[in-house]
């Protein structure tokens, strides 16, 4: 378990636990779609998140309330994409979004539009490399500030940024093979 | 975001990763799978109960303690006048071998103040909330039994009426999420006011209090919005919530 801070009336077994369901009720779509957008299969998505929230429960006492809790959450998502990543039946899958009907808020064509851009993005994605595609992730998608994300992933600032450009490149190339510019053939 | 000297992303590019941004919820029920796996991965709360929803078990452990004790007592009660009314020896044995209830074990997330399935929640004046402004319960939930096994892990294998009370709870508020998201505010505090209604204690109440509060800020009610944020730091003064509770409320602490 966790190293327990001093004493405090909040890291109790029942008090941390509490926290820990707040954190898991508020948060849980957004672990899911990083996992996604870390490359983790749709199919295996439930175990990896299962292990994010291991990992988060045991951890809780590390996390510093007054900073923001995504790109803390984020760290461990990360981690546990790339431990599943290092079983090699998992590397050459081109991923997707399964495109299950979210809730039924805008139009049909709206919602199947977003669908296919995040599609689109999860799949550029997977020809980032791994660590630029979290800062990727974290800084793009998120619009976590570079300080926020060298923290949470324990980068210096610097190589956070190299990894940032470097992996717009990335992503960008991917996008312009997977979705050719308007008006083209 | 200040990149400095970095090139910036083609603009259709930085379009597409917009319109990707939002994330997406994830597909009905994988929530309460995971959370019932980690849940049995990491054991139950040590003490159960809390505002912020803990699990079961640790509190059915606990109740478990407390009908030992008491069916104890009771036999050290009943054991002197069922001997001196006849009955024997023989009924009282009976009763000392067979384990009391606690072979039986109710998992329940709060033995008090929640509102179980077959009994419809109440508002705070214990008037029954109308079915209409109930979430439908899902289909699990239509035993009319809560589970009352004892497996050997001591945890439940069936889900329980908590996990229940719980999906229908934020059920509620994802009502009250999405209807921020659209910043409908007014839809959000109606739907967290039906909440408050069906649980009033409920495992999610820092949930429901956090965007109700967002929900009086967006409508301009400052002052209902901070006194009810003075409320909830009062209530829940560790709270992760906190943070966001007051900045949203316009300031870094409340007063």
């Amino acid at each position: 378990m966790a190293t327990p801070r001093a004493a405090s009336p909040a890291v109790d077994d029942s008090g941390r636990h509490a926290r820990f369901r707040t954190v898991f009720e508020r948060e849980f779509d957004y672990v899911w779609a990083s996992l996604r957008r870390l490359g983790v299969h749709p199919r295996d998505l439930e175990d990896v998140a299962q292990d994010v929230f291991v990992h988060v429960h045991r951890r809780l006492d590390s996390y510093d309330a007054s900073r923001p809790i995504r790109p803390w959450l984020f760290a461990f998502a990360a981690r546990c994409a790339s431990d599943w990543r290092r079983l090699s039946r998992h590397r050459v899958e081109l991923l997707g979004i399964d495109t299950q009907a979210a809730d039924g808020t805008p139009s049909a064509d709206a919602l199947v539009e977003r669908l296919q851009d995040a599609d689109l993005v999860v799949r550029a994605l997977d020809f980032v490399d791994a660590d630029r595609r979290a800062v990727f992730i974290l800084h793009e998608l998120d619009e976590c500030p570079m300080k926020e994300i060298a923290e949470a992933l324990d980068l210096p600032l610097f190589t956070g940024y190299s990894r940032l450009r470097v992996a717009r490149e990335e992503f960008t190339a991917a996008i312009r093979r997977l979705r050719p510019p308007k008006g083209g053939q | 975001m200040s990149d400095p000297d970095l090139p910036p992303l083609d603009e259709d590019v930085r379009a597409l990763v917009r319109r990707a941004a939002a994330v997406q919820p994830a597909p009905p029920g994988a929530r309460s799978r995971v959370l019932n796996r980690v849940e049995h991965i990491v054991g139950p709360p040590g003490g159960g109960g809390g505002d912020g929803g803990s699990a079961g078990s640790g509190g059915a452990s606990l109740r478990t303690s407390d009908a030992t004790g008491a069916a104890k007592r009771l036999l050290r009660r009943v054991l002197p006048l069922a001997a001196s009314f006849g009955l024997g020896g023989g009924v009282v044995a009976i009763a000392m071998q067979r384990p009391p209830e606690p072979a039986r074990i109710v998992y329940v997330d709060r033995p008090s103040e929640t509102a179980s399935v077959a009994q419809p929640p109440t508002d705070p004046n214990g008037t029954p909330v109308p079915p209409s402004e109930r979430v439908p319960a899902p289909a699990s939930s239509q035993a009319p039994v809560p589970s009352a096994i004892a497996p050997p892990s001591g945890r439940p294998l069936a889900a329980s009426p908590s996990r229940d009370q719980l999906t229908a709870e934020r059920q509620l508020l994802d009502l009250a999420r999405g209807a921020l998201e659209r910043e409908d505010a007014q839809a959000a505090l109606d739907a967290t006011a039906r909440h408050e209604r069906g649980y009033p204690n409920g495992a999610l109440v820092q949930e429901r209090e956090a965007m109700a509060i967002r929900a009086l800020v967006l409508l301009k009610r400052t002052t209902e919005a901070r006194a009810r944020a003075d409320r909830f730091r009062d209530r829940f003064p560790h709270s992760l919530l906190l943070p966001t509770i007051e900045s949203n409320v316009g300031g870094d602490r409340l007063p």
